[in-house]
């Protein structure tokens, strides 16, 4: 699971108040939407500075509020990172909800690595396959690899299941270089 | 000493008083038979004279002059006494160190052989520890080289298994490159999906 323990037990308070206001996947996309202006590497480096006044966090959580046009619960939460001198680890509540949301939803996401290109098909079949296998809905993001040689390889939630020849290869030279 | 010098001057005093006697009785007899012989008494006289004279030199020569030689040849018979004594002490102790040193000489020539016999055998161990030493170097020395031998055939095998593998990972891989087609990667991605399909139904 992604995240600090600290950026989880904020990801998990945040996923439970949107779901009670049925609101979840709407606070996700704000959440991403927030945590991509405080990545911005000038913000990030302001508000890595320890100490920094509880004022200047308080108008940083605001002026985002307002430049957004986020919702109360979003805007409130804000208010509660600066005050906790957290929003520092935004991009990790960020990346903690979304995972917990994709739970919630019964989803979990995929990075499918295709030597060659893919047909709709074998796509549709792949993810049946990692659906029924994982009990989740499997949401696939598809990335060109041609050093794979030939298969693919998907990798969910730091799991890696490995088809390519470009590993087949290497595992033959291996037992090759074993037994010879 | 003293009873030597008692007799002799017993001795002189017996003849004094004889020759008194003699001077007496011959004085008696020639008064008697010549009767008037005045020139023979008054030799008598003179001889009696000198005779009691004498006595009487003995006896104060006994009195005075006698202690004091007795006493100096007693001092000297003790300085010769002392001087023996001292001279015989003095061979005693010549003899004494003349043994010690006869001791010591023969002492000396054991002390010299013990030693002798120490540094051979000393020696003798020096030698056996320097030859052991040698053949354990030897021995660690072969056993080391011989080792290094091995670990580098080894290595050398390693490598060309290495480059064997190598250079067959290399030809496969160029032979997939360029006689893959569109159908075998569709095979393999449908070979995956079953080996997914067999784990999650492994699984269940």
């Amino acid at each position: 699971m992604p995240g600090t323990p600290a950026a989880r037990r904020y990801a998990k308070a945040l996923l439970d108040l949107a779901r009670a206001q049925g609101m979840q996947e709407t606070v996700g996309v704000e959440l991403a939407r927030v945590a991509e202006v405080l990545a911005d590497p000038s913000l990030a480096k302001m508000l890595a500075v320890p100490n920094l006044p509880l004022k200047t966090r308080r108008d940083i959580a605001e002026q985002l509020g307002a430049a957004l046009s986020l919702q109360s619960l979003m805007n409130n939460f804000l208010r509660v990172l600066a005050e906790n001198g957290r929003l520092n680890i935004i991009t990790h509540i960020e990346s903690a909800y979304q995972h917990l949301l994709e739970r919630a939803l019964g989803r979990v996401r995929a990075k499918v690595r295709a030597a060659a290109p893919l047909s709709e098909e074998e796509l549709n079949v792949l993810v049946d396959a990692f659906s029924r296998l994982t009990n989740l809905t499997v949401l696939p993001t598809i990335e060109l690899d041609p050093e794979l040689l030939g298969g693919v390889m998907v990798e969910i939630e730091g799991r890696v299941y490995d088809a390519s020849l470009k590993t087949q290869l290497q595992r033959l030279g291996e037992t090759l270089a074993r037994q010879m | 000493m003293r009873n030597h010098l008692n007799k002799v001057v017993g001795f002189a005093v017996s003849i004094c008083l004889l020759f008194v006697s003699a001077a007496l009785w011959a004085a008696e007899e020639g008064h008697g038979a010549q009767g008037g012989h005045e020139g023979g008494g008054s030799q008598l006289l003179v001889l009696a004279f000198s005779a009691i004279n004498f006595v009487l030199f003995v006896l104060v020569l006994r009195k005075y002059a006698l202690p004091a030689v007795r006493e100096s040849l007693r001092r000297r018979r003790d300085t010769i006494v002392q001087a023996l004594s001292e001279a015989k002490r003095a061979k005693e102790e010549a003899e004494n160190l003349r043994r010690e040193y006869e001791q010591k000489l023969a002492g000396l020539a054991a002390e010299q052989e013990r030693l002798r016999a120490q540094a051979l055998e000393a020696a003798e161990r020096e030698k056996g520890r320097a030859l052991e030493e040698a053949r354990r170097m030897a021995e660690r020395i072969q056993t080391e080289v011989r080792l290094i031998a091995q670990r580098e055939v080894e290595e050398a095998r390693r490598l060309l298994r290495q480059e064997v593998t190598e250079q067959a990972v290399r030809i496969a891989t160029e032979m997939i490159r360029t006689r893959l087609t569109a159908a075998d990667q569709s095979r393999l991605i449908q070979d995956f999906v079953r080996e997914v399909n067999d784990a999650g139904n492994a699984s269940r």
